[in-house]
């Protein structure tokens, strides 16, 4: 139904190279990982490190205008719904990182069984536990070296965990996921709307914690204080 | 006191335990899925209604020279979908068997075979974009036309079917329509905001047009056969034999304003580009489509071409197999108010500095690699046969005029040979006889203004009431753009701007002519008219007939009863 498109040498070569002219052997590197929740909806964390010249010719394209960036994203991310998406930049060490929310990355056929599909020219790579890696190294049209570590992570409660391909004959990586992991993820997920809506957005865990253990302080105090109210020992038949 | 103790005490452990429960909570929601997980099964969730919610999203205008790449998920990764459903469970049940399905009447009139989501579970989102296969007629539209995409959903939830529609309304544009952007205009920030849709240009770079190969081919006859691209210097000996094939044949460069300059630019936005069958049909182009023709050129020949945008201008870059890169200033072959022709020489300069500068950053620059995109799935439409032979004519007819019947349309024709002051003074040597009607002035103050403007107007007539008038003029040359070169600036004096629509053969008194549909702006005044050129010994008369919008009936029964009693005798 849809294909995964990050983790594209062309999309990066798309959207990050500009027609400068690179001296040879200049080295780019690219770290993506794609995170998969058990809802089904990914989280797409892209690091690059640029050489002196790109990186001037990237910040003359996108650096006033980080709405262009976003919405080149989101072009390539077409199969998907994009819900977020944050730049940090660091000009000190040429370093570009993008994190993007992006909804609707799998497709459900039921009974908890999850489609997460690629490219054609997408390499697997290595499966360590619920994660694929691969790294890749290119030569680009601009002269430049760019060297890739790709990362796709499943949801820890994803089980039978199968490569295959599809009609198309493009990669797949289907996995079964429980019931119970996609709706404590829905209940998870409003509970962080709520709180975000009371204006405490990323603290509840902590004021939850932090409100729990000055209870059971206060508790423990009281425990200790009531060790205290011992009755007192009167000499028998009269003052003393 | 033991009261107090106790109390002390079982507060002291409630708080513990309810400090200890907090905290629990917090980490449960913090790690949801983990200890403490809900509990849920498909049997409660196929009873519980799921609830959805949909979000359609759709590109608002179509550019109908690109329709193929709408059609086509894997263009552009994607990213050139005509509408994109985006739907989400809200609910507490399952949603099941989603169907989707769309249509646009006139153009895809059948509901699709449905697309099949077979579950969506509370919380989860699904994605569909819509790639429709638009039929190769709409490449026939020249202008906007209105349509609608209807979807519909079906889906089942709580052992009850549902089924949604939704309409969306947008045009289609005209095949010669190219917007550069699909931002609005607030939404632009910068340069290349406006050019947001620069890969759909690859759709008018057509090497395989039945037009441009024939093209190549009289080229390849005239100029002594292309070379395979195999180097730069290979390349370069193209280029330079398409350029002075164009220079030969009077290619003209347009200089109408033909690109988006500078931000804010909105009218530009959209801009009419022509085919390049278009443009070498009409012998003259503006820089966007000099360049598009030359890459199409240059990519039949087996090069790789580049289309590069810069403010205000765009230009054509090809690349050889080993590499190299030749960058060529296709609006080298001069015209309108451009200046002069350049040489090859310079023409290949201007290129290669321009480029330059896009390379060290100096000029912000889109290169558009008409190839890829190509190859990517934005390709050209499916455009009607021509009449090779008719176009082979006509090509020969201009290498042996040198360019004489150039383009035809107003404003964007130039002549190499120019009526100088003498040409316009020169004497007719013919005696030419136009019936007017009695009430019509003929040596008024307007005629006296008119031949003194225009010295090459010997004669002139007009109606008073309604303006309508005739006039001829004599210039020593048979090319019809010197001559509406000579009337533009003449006129111009005189607040007119004149205005041509294309040429058709006709006879006048005997003699094989031309005849042209023109317009005249008078002030604020439209004018609609016609013009005859008639070929004499040593040269040639252009005699025109003009007169008000909306007495067209009058004007045309006027030219009616007069062309054919027109008279043209030779004098000695």
């Amino acid at each position: 139904m849809k294909s995964l498109l990050i983790v594209l040498v062309m999309l990066t070569v798309g959207l990050w190279t500009m027609p400068v002219s690179a001296a040879p052997g200049d080295v780019e590197y690219v770290d993506q990982i794609f995170t998969i929740s058990p809802l089904g909806d990914g989280t797409i964390v892209v690091k690059h490190r640029f050489d002196a010249q790109t990186y001037i010719a990237w910040k003359n394209k996108y650096g006033s205008n980080i709405s262009l960036l976003k919405r080149d994203w989101s072009k390539m991310l077409s199969s998907y719904d994009i819900s977020d998406f944050d730049v940090k930049q660091s000009d000190m060490d040429r370093v570009v990182t993008i994190t993007i929310g992006a909804r609707g990355c799998v497709t459900t056929r039921g009974n908890g069984l999850c489609e997460l599909e690629f490219p054609k020219n997408f390499r697997m790579g290595d499966k360590v536990g619920n994660t694929y890696s691969f790294n890749t190294s290119s030569k680009l049209d601009t002269g430049q070296v760019l060297q890739m570590s790709t990362r796709v992570v499943l949801p820890p409660e994803a089980t039978d965990i199968k490569d295959s391909t599809n009609e198309v004959g493009n990669p797949l990586i289907t996995y079964q996921i429980p019931i119970a992991a996609v709706m404590n993820a829905r209940n998870s997920e409003k509970v962080v709307v709520k709180v975000e809506q009371a204006g405490l957005w990323g603290v509840n865990f902590w004021v939850w914690l932090g409100a729990g253990f000055v209870l059971a302080v206060v508790g423990f105090i009281f425990c200790i204080v009531s060790f205290f109210f011992r009755k007192r020992k009167v000499a028998a038949g009269g003052v003393i | 006191m033991v009261i107090l103790r106790v109390l002390c005490l079982l507060l002291g452990g409630f708080l513990m335990l309810l400090g200890v429960g907090v905290a629990a909570a917090g980490v449960v929601h913090k790690y949801a899925g983990g200890t403490g997980a809900t509990t849920a099964s498909v049997e409660t969730l196929d009873r519980s209604p799921g609830k959805l919610k949909k979000r359609l999203y759709y590109k608002k205008t179509v550019m109908t020279v690109a329709y193929k790449a709408y059609g086509n998920r894997e263009a552009g990764t994607g990213q050139y979908w005509m509408a994109k459903l985006v739907l989400e469970n809200e609910g507490k049940g399952l949603l099941k068997d989603i169907k989707i399905s769309y249509r646009i009447p006139d153009w895809i009139g059948e509901w699709t075979t449905p697309d099949i989501a077979p579950e969506l579970m509370p919380g989860q989102t699904f994605v569909y974009p819509i790639y429709p296969h638009f039929p190769a007629r709409v490449a026939t539209l020249r202008t906007r036309t209105p349509a609608e995409m209807q979807v519909r959903i079906q889906y089942t939830t709580g052992g009850e079917t549902k089924e949604v529609v939704e309409k969306r309304p947008f045009e289609f544009r005209g095949i010669n329509e190219i917007e550069y952007t699909s931002l609005p205009s607030e939404e632009i920030v910068n340069w290349y905001d406006q050019f947001d849709n620069s890969a759909l240009i690859a759709a008018y770079s057509m090497d395989s047009d039945e037009a441009v190969q024939t093209y190549l081919s009289k080229i390849s006859e005239t100029m002594g056969g292309i070379d395979v691209p195999s180097n730069a210097k290979n390349v370069a000996e193209t280029i330079y034999k398409i350029y002075n094939f164009q220079l030969r044949t009077g290619m003209t460069y347009a200089a109408a304003k033909g690109f988006p300059e500078k931000l804010g630019d909105v009218e530009a936005i959209v801009q009419n580009v022509r085919l390049p069958r278009e443009v070498i049909q009409n012998n003259a182009g503006l820089c966007i489509e000099l360049a598009l023709l030359m890459c199409a050129l240059c990519d039949a020949s087996g090069a790789h071409s580049r289309l590069v945008l810069i403010p205000g201008h765009a230009y054509a870059v090809v690349q050889a197999d080993d590499g190299s890169f030749v960058a060529f200033e296709c609006t080298g072959v001069g015209g309108g108010r451009a200046g002069d022709k350049s040489t090859f020489a310079q023409a290949l300069e201007t290129g290669k500095k321009e480029f330059l500068q896009v390379l060290r950053g100096e000029v912000m620059g889109i290169v558009v690699d008409l190839r890829q995109h190509q190859s990517g799935g934005i390709r050209p439409p499916e455009l009607p046969p021509i009449d090779k032979d008719a176009l082979l004519r006509t090509l020969a007819d201009r290498l042996r005029e040198g360019g004489g019947t150039g383009a035809v349309n107003g404003g964007e024709r130039r002549s190499q040979v120019v009526v100088t002051e003498k040409d316009a003074k020169a004497m007719p040597p013919v005696k030419v006889s136009i019936p007017i009607l009695a009430s019509w002035e003929t040596d008024g103050a307007l005629e006296r203004a008119a031949k003194a403007a225009a010295p090459a107007c010997k004669y002139m007539a007009h109606e008073e009431s309604s303006g309508t008038y005739v006039q001829w003029y004599y210039v020593p040359t048979t090319n019809v753009d010197a001559f509406l070169d000579y009337l533009d600036a003449t006129s111009s004096k005189l607040g007119l701007k004149y205005s041509f629509g294309k040429r058709e053969k006709v006879r006048v008194d005997g003699r094989d002519s031309l005849k042209a549909p023109l317009g005249v702006m008078v002030a604020n005044a439209d004018f609609r008219g016609e013009m005859y050129g008639v070929p004499i010994k040593g040269g040639a008369l252009y005699i025109i007939y003009a007169g008000p919008k909306d007495r067209s009936e009058e004007l045309r029964d006027l030219i009616d009863r007069s062309m054919p009693k027109i008279s043209i005798q030779e004098v000695n």
